[in-house]
């Protein structure tokens, strides 16, 4: 890699495994939902995490904020090692490292009014007065762009865009500087999220923000990210800049990704795509690398071992033998 | 004419406590035969209370259908007894892709017994309402060949097995397969399928798009497509029509649509899709409450190309080119009125 600025986060060789059970609660195997995952996040970028549902993405943004105890690993944060901290000392990590759940209108409390739920995490993690906490909350509220009359209003009365905007600001009220935000546009319609994406980039500015950018939605990620990685079944399979890697996507996952996008005004998808079956069970990995099964250009090696995340061009690493080798027509 | 379906002046509301809510205002809509029609609209335009008006299934004591036409092919549905309806076309001549795959088997029962229990009511060889008490053994035998024909028609590994396992032990996008495998085997003339690719991931749902766009050509089904997905609907549509807050803005043949897109409402919406010509730009205001609609053309109040006309009368349909319809008094590209 070549930093810009210096990392803010590092994860090296994160796993997360899950036990998978019998009826008689024996472990029969491991559910590998984030396997080996190595890298970094700089300050003031956003980067992306993309793949399909089941891939381990949200795992890997979860085990990050220490929701998840990781299996193996290490999490460097700030260059201190927040991989297996206390609770009480994880408390004063929650202030700088936050996270945003996919649905907002159910992460807030239905019978508390918005004012009370932007409220509540100063009340936790700073020590401030009533009149202070009720100018930095409609500082923030501001800045999200909702009216203060808002404050007295309960979740269910205002529209899913809103609801994000509440998210987000609960999450600002503490000013953090990295925010895991986790399918922050799903279940929006493309006008509201449009102003939604906006915002995430407003308020990067305003506030010196890092993000991570959990998304299936790929026309999204390349619109604002800096750098995507690409995940496939717990393995991150390739990483890049954002332009070079839709640009020239390199392994063959990526690429067939890539291809299912419909793109209006471009050649149809449903006369060039190529990619034929469905993920494998999770639970039950091919052996070496996992996309080989659908790959077009899987060869008997692929099968022999895990190949590993090599940086081909500077900055851009994927985890494929032939990423050289052009995909064979349909 | 050779419109498989026909909905006319369809004006629909469903009562709530704080009023009428107005959910389709005087919509006018056709399906061809054999054609693939999207029908494009942001979660609460109404497209998937037209679809439910469509297969007759709006709920009895909310929904009220004060006038209008659904018109398919020859008989007009709003007028006929719900009981034949029910027998005779519903699920035989027009039948259902679900949204959600994953909530619409029971999962008590094996997918083989669901799908024997489907073609025992529906199958192409039964009387429309016949006592299906009896499922005679010919027949039972005839449509298993048909239904295991028609599962390795839609991609689906090891049909034989399928039929044996339970909803939960097929994938999500296997399950989709066997959505659409059920709604053809009835051989219906029109498919509703209502955003079915909306819970899927993107690879599969381009494997999903491509098996309905062949199947729907193989065997001359006409297929109503809800989506809220403007790329979707680009790929597999013939003609797309857009709908807002309960009333049709614009219909047009695909390429059409995408290249020159008349109403302002289009227009917007297929700026906001992520793209690197356009950047991120929404569409500022909200969607109208249907209590209380605006007056005219329900746009209004969010459109940059409003004049007092739009408030006080909605548009009628004008033509902006081949088989191109847009309800707006000033769409765009169109020889601007002077300053009115």
């Amino acid at each position: 890699m070549t930093p810009s600025g210096p990392d803010l986060l590092r994860l090296d060789g994160l796993r997360k495994y899950f036990p998978i059970r019998d009826v008689w609660k024996r472990r029969i195997g491991w559910l590998k939902a984030v396997d080996d995952v190595s890298l970094t996040v700089e300050k003031g970028e956003i980067l992306g995490i993309v793949g399909e549902s089941g891939c381990g993405k949200s795992t890997l943004g979860k085990t990050v904020m220490g929701i998840h105890r990781p299996t193996g690993g290490r999490i460097v944060f700030e260059g201190n090692d927040i991989t297996d901290l206390k609770p009480y000392e994880s408390r004063e990590l929650r202030r700088e490292l936050q996270y945003t759940y996919q649905d907002p209108g159910a992460s807030l409390d239905p019978r508390w009014k918005i004012g009370k739920s932007l409220d509540e995490p100063l009340v936790i993690h700073t020590g401030l007065g009533g009149a202070a906490r009720r100018e930095r909350v409609s500082d923030i509220l501001s800045a999200v762009g909702l009216p203060e009359s808002h404050l007295d209003l309960y979740p269910h009365e205002i529209s899913g865009g809103q609801q994000r905007r509440v998210g987000l600001a609960r999450i600002l009220t503490l000013q953090p500087s990295l925010i895991v935000l986790d399918e922050p546009t799903s279940g929006l319609d493309v006008s509201v999220q449009a102003t939604v994406l906006n915002l995430f980039l407003d308020l990067q500015k305003q506030f010196d923000l890092t993000y991570i950018f959990i998304s299936h939605d790929l026309s999204v990620v390349r619109m604002i990210c800096d750098r995507v990685a690409v995940m496939y079944l717990g393995k991150v399979v390739e990483l890049g800049p954002t332009e070079r890697l839709f640009g020239a996507p390199r392994h063959p996952y990526t690429r067939s990704l890539l291809s299912a996008i419909p793109e209006i005004g471009k050649q149809r998808i449903t006369d060039t795509f190529w990619l034929e079956g469905e993920p494998p069970d999770p639970g039950n990995l091919p052996s070496g690398c996992r996309f080989r099964t659908r790959c077009p250009l899987a060869e008997p090696q692929c099968a022999a071992s895990v190949p590993p995340l090599v940086e081909h061009l500077p900055g851009h690493a994927d985890a494929c033998l032939f990423s050289d080798r052009a995909v064979p027509e349909a | 004419m050779d419109d498989l379906l026909t909905v006319a002046d369809l004006e629909v509301g469903f009562q709530t406590d704080r009023g009428l809510a107005r959910v389709l205002d005087r919509v006018n809509f056709h399906v061809g035969r054999g054609e693939i029609v999207g029908l494009v609209g942001e979660s609460g335009c109404g497209k998937t209370t037209l679809a439910r008006a469509i297969l007759g299934v709006l709920p009895a004591n909310a929904a009220r259908i004060s006038s209008g036409v659904i018109d398919f092919d020859g008989r007009n549905l709003l007028a006929e007894d719900p009981q034949g309806l029910a027998t005779e076309v519903r699920g035989r001549q027009i039948t259902f892709v679900p949204q959600d795959p994953f909530s619409s088997f029971n999962p008590v029962f094996t997918i083989g017994a669901q799908i024997d229990e489907l073609m025992k009511w529906k199958s192409p060889d039964s009387e429309p309402g016949a006592a299906a008490r009896f499922y005679p053994r010919v027949r039972r035998r005839a449509d298993r060949g048909r239904v295991l024909e028609l599962l390795r028609t839609v991609q689906l590994p090891d049909p034989e097995g399928i039929l044996k396992k339970y909803p939960h032990e097929v994938s999500g996008g296997q399950r989709q397969r066997l959505m659409i495998a059920m709604a053809l085997l009835p051989e219906p003339q029109l498919i509703i399928a209502d955003e079915p690719t909306t819970a899927l991931d993107v690879t599969i749902q381009a494997q999903i798009l491509k098996l309905l766009k062949r199947l729907a050509a193989e065997r001359g089904v006409s297929v109503l497509f809800t989506t809220h997905d403007l790329g979707t609907a680009y790929e597999i549509c013939d003609r797309v029509t857009v709908m807002y807050a309960g009333q049709e803005v614009e219909s047009a043949p695909s390429d059409d649509f995408f290249a020159a897109p008349r109403h302002p409402y289009t227009k917007r919406l297929l700026e906001s899709l992520p793209s690197r010509e356009h950047g991120i730009s929404g569409i500022p205001g909200q969607i109208p409450a249907l209590i209380d609609p605006p007056s005219g053309c329900r746009f209004h109040p969010r459109c940059t190309r409003v004049s007092d006309r739009c408030a006080a009368r909605r548009p009628d349909v004008t033509d902006a080119g081949p088989a191109h319809r847009v309800r707006c008094h000033h769409p765009v590209g169109i020889v601007r009125e002077a300053a009115s």
